[in-house]
């Protein structure tokens, strides 16, 4: 990188540590470490909440998802405005008005301690392991790319969250995560127009969504109904409304960032703040990835993206290979863009029938191009023995390095460092929180000063943070362990939000039944996504589902054997 | 006629300012929600 792009990453996490670091001041003790007093502003809690979702996987992993497959992933986000109206309507009051500090806190006065110690555990559980996911994959990314020490790039990621979170507490994390919200934002408009305007003349906007579109990479809608696809309009209407009701209701990171609104009316509207912007974000961050695609049908592409493994192939025994394919790709190249420049024009000539033919001619040309890039690839799995290789998370990296101006280049690489980064210091400090107050001021020290509560959280700020480096550092070894975790993870998500809908929909539930049917559920999810091929989104149906019929199985028999002895038929 | 505490003692969400705000907020996001929708439908046809 050119030294002024280095300037602007240095000074830009200067400034993010520095401002950061500020608002120790306002954090002197615990409600005002964790919760900011209650006085954010409703748009900052909003932007946070945003924030804390958009990750650096977002910018280079769904960028390039966009450039592969096109706008199919948006339908995953359908159900997000629906879920934040239903969170709105019926948790928000309750961990509002109840003056909680976590979301499993609210178990424990509803239910009982141990449902309390078991959801926020599986929390603890599933998001510290993926605070090392979330800084491991940009890592590994930047550092093969920008050809910096993996350690080091993940040091670059994970230290600033860990200084201004330990100091600063949500304060801190809240307003960095506005600035860097915003940041994020410029950089993929910027971004989405250096491809649009780095189109060759005659080529408009119109021509390059009609090459798009050809390819299929406008398709939003796939009215399919199985169960096995992952994307479609009914897994992102149904099952995702379970997973954003989860993930928005029940996931700590999400919850403390609105617990710290002014009041329960701010609290609501900074979850409607991503009920209105969070699908048109997506689709910027989607079609960023298409406009890559059309730009490199008038632009040469490297036949892999991955620079690295494009150096160990041509170093390898696999090199003539290797050298066949480019040459192949070349020539495919070069017929893709003669039949591109000819679809726009019959485009413009508006003969039905030409255009037809244009299009036809294109999108076989580009199956061709497509053709080689998939042999290319199985070329590294075979020499390298990864299966699973994919250069998707390569492609805008090399889009940003390759074709943008120097300043831009900079701008966008710290924009993606941090997008880790306040991602990994929202989950940090919901970690540290749920820490202290599910169990070490429930179980180990139920009375102290709030100076003593305020060290400890900001030692167990540290100790994940540490945590989170560790795995970061050697996410190349545990690799295929965090993607065990991670899915070990997903099994949770459907099974806690069931548990928050026995909570406040259904009075008579009890502890134990509640308590029952979370293992109930979990254990359903489990045998579903080792015997069957549902796409994981369901699982959050089947969790939620499970976890409230056996909930209420168990309570209406605990009700029965208190009847039988006489007992009190009380129901908490 | 309403018998005397049949009423609820809180302010009845139509004289609530905030309350009402966000029920508003909640149409407009529906609103926008279908909106949003329809322009991908149509970005998914108008190329074809």
């Amino acid at each position: 990188m050119h030294w002024i792009d280095w300037s602007i990453l240095v000074g830009f996490t200067a400034w993010i540590v520095y401002d950061g670091l500020k608002r120790t001041r306002d954090s002197g003790e615990l409600e005002g470490y964790f919760l900011a007093n209650r006085t954010i502003p409703w748009w900052a809690a909003g932007l946070s909440v945003m924030a804390t979702q958009l990750s650096a996987i977002t910018m280079i992993g769904t960028t390039g998802q966009g450039y592969n497959d096109g706008m199919r992933f948006i339908q995953f986000y359908y159900a997000l405005p629906i879920a934040m109206i239903i969170l709105s309507v019926t948790l928000v009051p309750f961990f509002y008005r109840s003056g909680v500090y976590t979301a499993y806190e609210y178990l424990e006065r509803r239910f009982d301690p141990k449902t309390r110690s078991l959801t926020s555990l599986l929390f603890l559980l599933s998001r510290g392991m993926s605070v090392g996911a979330v800084v491991s994959a940009p890592a590994v990314v930047l550092s093969l790319v920008l050809g910096w020490d993996l350690t080091a790039t993940a040091l670059l990621i994970t230290m600033p969250a860990v200084v201004y979170t330990m100091f600063g507490g949500v304060q801190a994390v809240t307003w960095t995560d506005v600035k860097i919200m915003t940041l994020i934002v410029i950089g993929l408009v910027a971004m989405v127009a250096a491809a649009v305007f780095g189109l060759p003349a005659g080529i408009g906007l119109g021509d390059g969504l009609g090459i798009a579109a050809a390819t299929g990479r406008l398709r939003s809608f796939e009215f399919s109904w199985d169960l096995t696809n992952q994307y479609t309009f009914w897994s992102g209407t149904i099952a995702a409304l379970f997973l954003f009701c989860s993930y928005f209701g029940t996931d700590q990171s999400q919850v403390q960032r609105y617990l710290t609104a002014r009041s329960e009316g701010e609290a609501k509207r900074s979850l409607l703040m991503s009920a209105y912007w969070k699908i048109p974000l997506q689709v910027l961050v989607l079609l960023l990835g298409v406009m890559v695609f059309v730009f490199y049908v008038f632009n040469t592409p490297p036949l892999l993206f991955s620079s690295a493994q494009e150096k160990k192939l041509k170093e390898g025994p696999a090199a003539s290979q290797y050298a066949t394919l480019e040459t192949e790709f070349a020539s495919a190249l070069t017929a893709r863009r003669s039949a591109g420049e000819a679809f726009a024009a019959a485009r413009d000539s508006g003969d039905v029938s030409r255009l037809a033919a244009a299009r036809a001619d294109f999108v076989e040309r580009n199956n061709s191009v497509s053709a080689v890039r998939t042999r290319a690839l199985s070329l590294v799995r075979d020499t390298t023995g990864d299966r699973a290789f994919t250069d998707v998370n390569y492609i805008i990296p090399t889009f940003i390095l390759t074709h943008l101006p120097i300043g831009l280049i900079g701008m966008l690489i710290v924009a993606i460092v941090m997008a880790a980064t306040d991602t990994i210091a929202g989950e940090l400090n919901s970690l540290s929180t749920a820490t202290v107050i599910d169990f070490y001021k429930r179980w180990i020290t139920p009375v102290g000063s709030d100076a003593h509560y305020l060290a400890v959280s900001k030692a167990a700020t540290g100790v994940w943070g540490l945590l989170a480096c560790g795995v970061a550092v050697w996410a190349a070894e545990l690799g295929s362990l965090i993607e065990v975790v991670n899915r070990f993870g997903s099994f949770f998500y459907g099974s806690i939000l069931g548990v928050f809908i026995l909570a406040v929909g259904f009075p008579r539930a009890t502890g134990t039944g509640a308590f029952v049917g979370l293992l109930a559920g979990m254990g359903s999810v489990g045998w579903v996504a080792s015997m069957t091929k549902i796409a994981f989104l369901w699982h959050n149906v089947v969790g939620a589902v499970g976890v409230v019929f056996v909930g209420l199985a168990v309570s209406l028999l605990e009700r029965a054997v208190r009847g039988a002895r006489g007992g009190s038929s009380a129901w908490r | 006629m309403d018998r005397p505490g049949a009423t609820s003692p809180r302010t009845p969400p139509s004289h609530d300012p905030e309350a009402a705000g966000i029920a508003r907020a909640y149409r407009r996001v529906v609103i926008i929600w279908l909106i949003v929708l329809a322009g991908l439908w149509w970005l998914q046809q108008a190329f074809i």
